[in-house]
């Protein structure tokens, strides 16, 4: 696994050499690779690609504004001016439930923590014996979990619900946390199991031969090369738990358990009035873990989707 | 109001059905507390209750002020509060419910009642009337809670259907505020043009409706008609039905209320986003209770007028809706202090204090005395509306049938159709009457 990227650091002559190609195809690619070099199509490009973006953006632009409005003005003048900066809604929203802010934002935490840590224990683990060993209806198994992939949530709630009430752990964050110990969450195993199967076998019979058995070659060998699918894995178990409201609702009843999209609900009511102000205020906040894991992520996202083969 | 369910209304209806199919099993022994009201004994033990309701956050806040009033009287009772808004609160019954963890003390709305009550998850109020009393209620009122003579739910707050004006918009455009005690639906909806033209399209008329069960409960009630028979089937008929569509659709080809796409577009924004809520229109019809959110969210100047009629509609064909029931589990290990709990929340002047009309007019005649002169202005102008009413007020109509919730989605749907010019009116009512006894039908089973 070198990281030599052929394009940036090899002549067309050399690079040529490498991928069996002419050295005027090389050349010819590689202007194509370069799109930006006429100054004009540039900034046009430029300037069509901040549009897009700033479309794209406008919803989350006017959640912010708007988070700095008071809330009776906030659909009553509903532009994107940044004409007024009430910090109000941030200070009354943090404290607007029973709860301070803070404790909705540990619990959400706690809540991804253990999700993510299960994720990555279970799902490679699950992952490496259907890449690497051989059992008796491994196919039949592997179709199995890949059918579970497409069971929406609702369908298995009620049941689900029924088995966390009796083992008592309604109202704890174990009905959130514990199934991931047992990977249940078959996409991220898919995954994993693409990204095995890009390894090189002669890697695990090398060090068979060295005397490691599947523990060994498990925690050393395979575990180490699968870091982009574990960071792929870690980012979207952040999002997608940080994010899930409903499974959150179901389980959780107690509002000193509420996590960051349950505290967010409770600001509105359809019936009644809604405080858009804080709701929004708080909304921005909730959304800074999501940015920042994204800004610090994203490297690993690319990569590791670029090389488990799924695009 | 409006269709809020709708998003969820596939998948309500499907927990729903697995409701049924679980507590259906579990359920039977529930109902029969027919026999004389038993002593209830209460406990000297700890005893933890658990009180489930939807709102906002303001809602949030008061209620649990509520609670930490009620635990100051009887230290021994810890009651647990459970929150969620209106679109989770029925996914999180349903299903805690199906897995047979229903809370002791549940906020009920009217058009779930009766499925929940037919399906023996809520308890008989007469075998807590030893400790909660109803007296101070209107039967009329108290009869909506009620299933086949077994009450299920004490009514919290009482509206009434209404139209809102907008008295700055009016006067801005030199419109004279009708009398509402007289006027016809064709007088409202000149003054609804009046108002679109003299703006020059900058306001619309009147908000279009159509959404929800409630304009049409008026609607069939002045027919003679109703939507529902006593006996739990659908009662309106297709000519009632058609003639609802048809004024709609006059209303909005008139220029009155605003074109199809806009209304439906504002629709699904809520209250915050309405056309009154934006002071976008002259008038809107709303809930009685929705006032003060209204005249919060718009910052001008609402009054509630009555419903236009006209002069064939029957006597008494206004009528007071319950905003809300409390009802209790009928599986509660503790139904004294379930009782004690309500009796606090239904009688008690000092909960009064804290709700104020926050859940609705006060429904107990006493408590409604008690609290008027306490409230704000508005809230006051909303219980003066509601009490020059009362002459007009006739029986409640018959209660939602179990599976009647079901109504906001295929309400809705047809009132789309029609405004879009996809079906005919009269195509509209003979396929509503058929969905919506289907729906009746599959709860029945």
């Amino acid at each position: 696994m070198t990281k030599t990227d052929p394009s940036t650091d090899l002549t067309p002559l050399t690079e040529s050499v490498v991928t069996g190609l002419s050295p005027d195809r090389v050349r010819e690619q590689r202007r194509r690779r370069n799109p930006f070099r006429k100054p004009v199509t540039s900034v046009l490009r430029h300037v069509f690609l901040i549009a897009a973006a700033v479309l794209m953006l406008y919803p989350v632009i006017w959640m912010v504004v708007s988070s700095f409005r008071p809330t009776d003005l906030i659909f009553r003048e509903a532009g994107l001016v940044f004409d007024s900066f009430e910090i109000s809604n941030y200070v009354d929203g943090w404290n607007a439930l029973t709860y301070p802010f803070n404790v909705y934002l540990l619990n959400s935490g706690l809540v991804v923590i253990g999700s993510i840590v299960g994720n990555l224990v279970s799902c490679s683990l699950a992952a490496y014996a259907f890449a690497r060993l051989e059992f008796t209806g491994k196919k039949f198994w592997f179709a199995i979990m890949l059918l579970s992939i497409m069971l929406p949530i609702h369908v298995i709630i009620v049941p689900q619900y029924v088995l966390f009430s009796q083992l008592g752990w309604v109202n704890t964050f174990l009905p959130l946390i514990v199934p991931k110990l047992l990977a249940t969450d078959a996409f991220f195993i898919f995954l994993m199991v693409q990204f095995i199967r890009g390894i090189p076998r002669e890697l695990d019979e090398a060090a068979r031969i060295d005397g490691a058995g599947h523990p060994r070659i498990f925690l050393q060998i395979i575990l180490p090369l699968m870091v982009p699918a574990l960071a792929t894995t870690t980012i979207f178990t952040f999002i997608w738990t940080w994010n899930d409201f409903f499974s959150q609702l179901i389980f959780l009843t107690k509002p000193s358990l509420y996590t960051v999209p349950l505290a967010l609900n409770a600001f509105q009511d359809a019936q009644s009035s809604t405080d858009f102000g804080e709701l929004f205020a708080m909304s921005v906040v909730s959304l800074i873990p999501i940015f920042l894991i994204f800004l610090f992520g994203q490297r690993f996202l690319i990569k590791g989707i670029a090389t488990t083969g799924i695009k | 109001m409006r269709g809020i369910t709708r998003r969820r209304a596939g998948f309500v209806a499907a927990i729903g059905a697995a409701t049924l199919l679980l507590t259906a099993c579990a359920g039977n022994d529930a109902g029969g507390g027919e026999a004389a009201a038993p002593e209830l004994e209460l406990s000297d033990e700890p005893v933890t209750l658990s009180f489930t309701w939807w709102g906002n956050d303001t809602r949030h806040a008061i209620t649990e002020e509520l609670i930490a009033a009620f635990e100051d009287e009887h230290p021994n009772i810890t009651i647990e509060p459970q929150y969620t808004d209106w679109d989770g609160y029925w996914d999180k019954l349903s299903t805690s419910v199906a897995a047979g963890d229903i809370p002791d003390i549940i906020q009920m709305d009217e058009k779930q009642l009766s499925t929940y009550a037919a399906n023996g998850v809520l308890s008989d109020l007469g075998g807590l009337s030893s400790i909660l009393s109803t007296e101070d209620f209107p039967a009329a009122v108290l009869g909506t809670g009620a299933l086949d003579g077994t009450q299920y739910g004490v009514p919290v707050g009482i509206n009434s259907y209404t139209i809102i004006a907008n008295k700055d918009l009016l006067d801005q455009y030199g419109v004279e505020l009708p009398d509402d005690e007289t006027w016809t639906w064709d007088d409202f909806i000149a003054t609804a043009e009046e108002v679109a033209q003299a703006s020059g399209g900058a306001t619309v008329g009147t908000q279009s409706w159509g959404f929800e069960d409630g304009g049409l409960n008026n609607w069939l009630r002045q027919q003679g008609e109703s939507l529902y028979s006593t006996d739990g089937e659908v009662a309106a008929t297709e000519e009632g039905l058609a003639s609802w569509w048809q004024f709609l659709l006059d209303a909005t080809e008139a220029g009155a209320t605003p074109d199809p796409a806009a209304t439906i577009e504002r629709e699904s924004g809520g209250l915050a986003e309405s056309f009154t809520g934006t002071n976008a229109s002259a008038f809107g019809p709303w809930w009685s209770n929705q006032v003060q959110a209204l005249r919060d969210a718009s910052g001008q100047d609402l009054v509630a007028l009555r419903v236009p009629s006209d002069a064939n509609a029957p006597e008494g064909w206004a009528y007071y809706k319950p905003s809300m029931f409390w009802s209790a589990s009928a599986k509660t290990e503790h139904p004294a202090e379930v009782a004690t709990f309500l009796e606090f929340l239904a009688n008690s002047e000092e909960a009064a204090d804290l709700l104020l009309a926050e859940r609705g007019v006060p429904a107990n005649d006493k408590i409604r005395e008690y609290i008027t002169p306490k409230l704000d202005e508005v809230n006051q102008t909303v219980v003066g509306f509601l009490d020059d009413l009362a002459p007009e007020v006739g029986d409640a109509p018959p209660a939602t049938p179990p599976g009647g919730g079901a109504i906001e989605a295929i309400i809705d749907q047809h009132t789309q159709k029609v405004l879009f010019g996809e079906v005919t009116p009269e195509e509209a009512a003979a396929s509503f009457i058929e969905e919506l006894q289907r729906a009746l039908d599959d709860a029945a089973i």
